[in-house]
């Protein structure tokens, strides 16, 4: 692979395999607890923080993390404590983060640099000091899973049972949503924070069809991610598109063919086992 | 330190007819409109306690206020003579089975054991493992133990719940329309396994299948808002009318099966 001789290849595809450690746990969670528009709503109000960096003239990264974190736990506080909706809490949030983006960007003198990488996305961009903090947000992920993986399976489960049963189910809750928070800034810079759900959700949703246990779910969808990140990145550097963009519509394209697969395959099973009846 | 806790409550010895459930001026509000009102009852250890009402009457209002899934909004709830959060580590729940996803990707077997659950960073051990299995065995379904919880019938999955709710070997076991699943020719079996249960445990089940009150059943409650408290069957008849405001004879099935008296007699 003539391809993989330029350093920000290799860049890019360990960034693939680490934003897919992330994805596949977080995702896994994030697909079988039905909280994809919450991870929505994260994302972008993430772009506040992103906005802040530049204002303060830091690395929108580093401030993106406290401020999606601090939005995580706005969007549950909201919909867990108070009376108003988990829908509305969650516009009401994605709207005041973009907005106050928007007016941070507004405040900083000049021109924001490279401010549509983080709107879009850009996995051939990475400097490695962004690849150190995905290692670092990617451990922290592993060992939260690893210390509460029976309570975060209990709570995506069944809440209320959770609850009676003893779990301490808003302090896991808030804590999935802290992990939610945590994948978004990984995510950010190698799609964007418009498309980051696309890759929190679509591997684990395409895995979710093909197993009943979620362990396993976890690791398909980390090594389904891997593939089809890979596989996005080549199709872009071939056809010359957005990296971001091309790595999504691969996906989704995914997706769909996954979809029709299984679709067929108990169309077929059906017919099999009725012609087996009729015998 | 949960664990010390927990030992505790185990540790208390029972007498015969100890009161293991009280609840006492008990009123609950939503948004203002009373959906329990004065609720005064008592559970009694190895009860088999029947609580019946029309829909929207608070049935399963009360039972969640039993575990703390809501709080009160006046009155007082004790469970093994203490707090809702200590005591309901004896308690077994069954709730409605519409409460979570039943595409979920989880086996019969990990659902159950999820009943086990004691505290974060406690690995399930050998012996969750082995209880799971005797529980699983006892509600019949063990051969179903690898089995997608969607790949059930309804009567299936309504013994998954009650093995979870029974899995942690409780002292009290609540169910929430436990019937409700549950073919006429299961019933039968379905009441002697509660039987058999219920020489182990307390039992508060709920319904508002007014023929599923058997001849098992100890105790019968009428719950419309109001609690009418029939305690062992033959209770006074006036008293049911009135919460269901309806003819009693609509309550008492057939003759041979008949378990409360006859409207006037």
């Amino acid at each position: 692979m003539e391809i993989f001789q330029y350093e920000f290849i290799k860049n890019a595809v360990i960034t693939a395999v680490l934003i897919n450690i992330a994805c596949g746990i977080v995702g896994t969670f994030v697909v079988t607890k039905r909280i994809v528009f919450i991870s929505g709503g994260i994302s972008h109000a993430a772009f506040g923080g992103i906005g802040l960096g530049y204002f303060l003239g830091l690395d929108p990264i580093i401030t993106a993390i406290p401020f999606s974190i601090l939005a995580a736990f706005g969007i549950g506080f909201i919909a867990k404590k108070t009376k108003v909706g988990e829908d509305a809490a969650i516009g009401i949030l994605w709207a005041i983060g973009m907005s106050l983006g928007i007016i941070f960007i507004n405040l900083t003198p000049g021109y924001a640099p490279d401010l549509f990488s983080y709107l879009f996305g850009n996995i051939l961009t990475i400097p490695f000091n962004d690849l150190i903090i995905m290692v670092v947000l990617d451990m922290i992920i592993v060992v939260v899973t690893i210390l509460f993986y029976k309570e975060f399976k209990a709570i995506s489960f069944d809440e209320e049972f959770s609850k009676v049963a003893g779990v301490p189910v808003d302090l896991l809750y808030f804590l999935l949503l802290g992990m939610v928070a945590l994948s978004v800034v990984i995510l950010i810079k190698v799609v964007g924070i418009i498309l980051v759900i696309a890759l929190l959700t679509i591997p684990a949703a395409i895995c979710r069809q093909f197993t009943n246990n979620i362990k396993t779910m976890i690791f398909l969808s980390m090594s389904t991610g891997i593939i089809l990140t890979i596989s996005g990145l080549w199709i872009s550097y071939i056809l010359d598109l957005a990296s971001g963009a091309t790595i999504i519509m691969v996906l989704g394209l995914a997706f769909i063919l996954s979809y029709l697969a299984k679709y067929l395959f108990l169309s077929i099973k059906k017919y099999k086992s009725s012609k087996e009846f009729c015998k | 330190m949960e664990n010390i806790k927990s030992k505790k409550i185990q540790n208390i010895k029972y007498n015969k007819d100890k009161i293991i459930v009280r609840i006492k001026d008990l009123f609950f509000y939503y948004t203002g409109v009373p959906v329990l009102e004065d609720i005064n009852i008592s559970v009694w250890q190895n009860d088999f306690l029947a609580i019946i009402g029309p829909n929207g009457g608070g049935k399963t209002t009360l039972l969640k206020l039993i575990v703390g899934l809501l709080k009160p909004s006046g009155g007082i709830i004790e469970v093994f003579g203490s707090s809702i959060e200590m005591g309901r580590r004896l308690i077994g729940y069954m709730p409605q089975n519409s409460t979570f996803d039943l595409e979920f990707p989880i086996s019969v077997f990990d659902v159950v054991i999820m009943g086990r659950y004691k505290g974060t960073m406690v690995r399930y051990s050998k012996k969750d493992v082995k209880e799971t299995i005797n529980t699983l065995d006892t509600v019949g379904i063990l051969k179903l133990k690898d089995r997608h919880i969607g790949e059930l019938s309804g009567g299936q999955l309504q013994r998954v719940l009650i093995a979870r709710a029974l899995a942690r070997n409780p002292k009290l076991l609540l169910l929430d329309e436990p019937t409700s699943n549950i073919d006429t020719e299961m019933l039968q079996s379905f009441y002697e396994l509660l039987v058999k249960l219920n020489k182990r445990m307390a039992i508060v089940f709920i319904t508002h299948d007014v023929g599923a009150i058997s001849v098992y059943v100890k105790n019968v409650a009428c719950l419309n808002r109001k609690l009418y408290y029939h305690g062992s069957k033959e209770g006074s008849l006036g008293k049911l009318a009135e919460a269901y405001k309806c003819p009693v004879e609509i309550l008492a099935h057939g003759i041979p099966h008949r378990v409360l008296g006859r409207h006037g007699k």
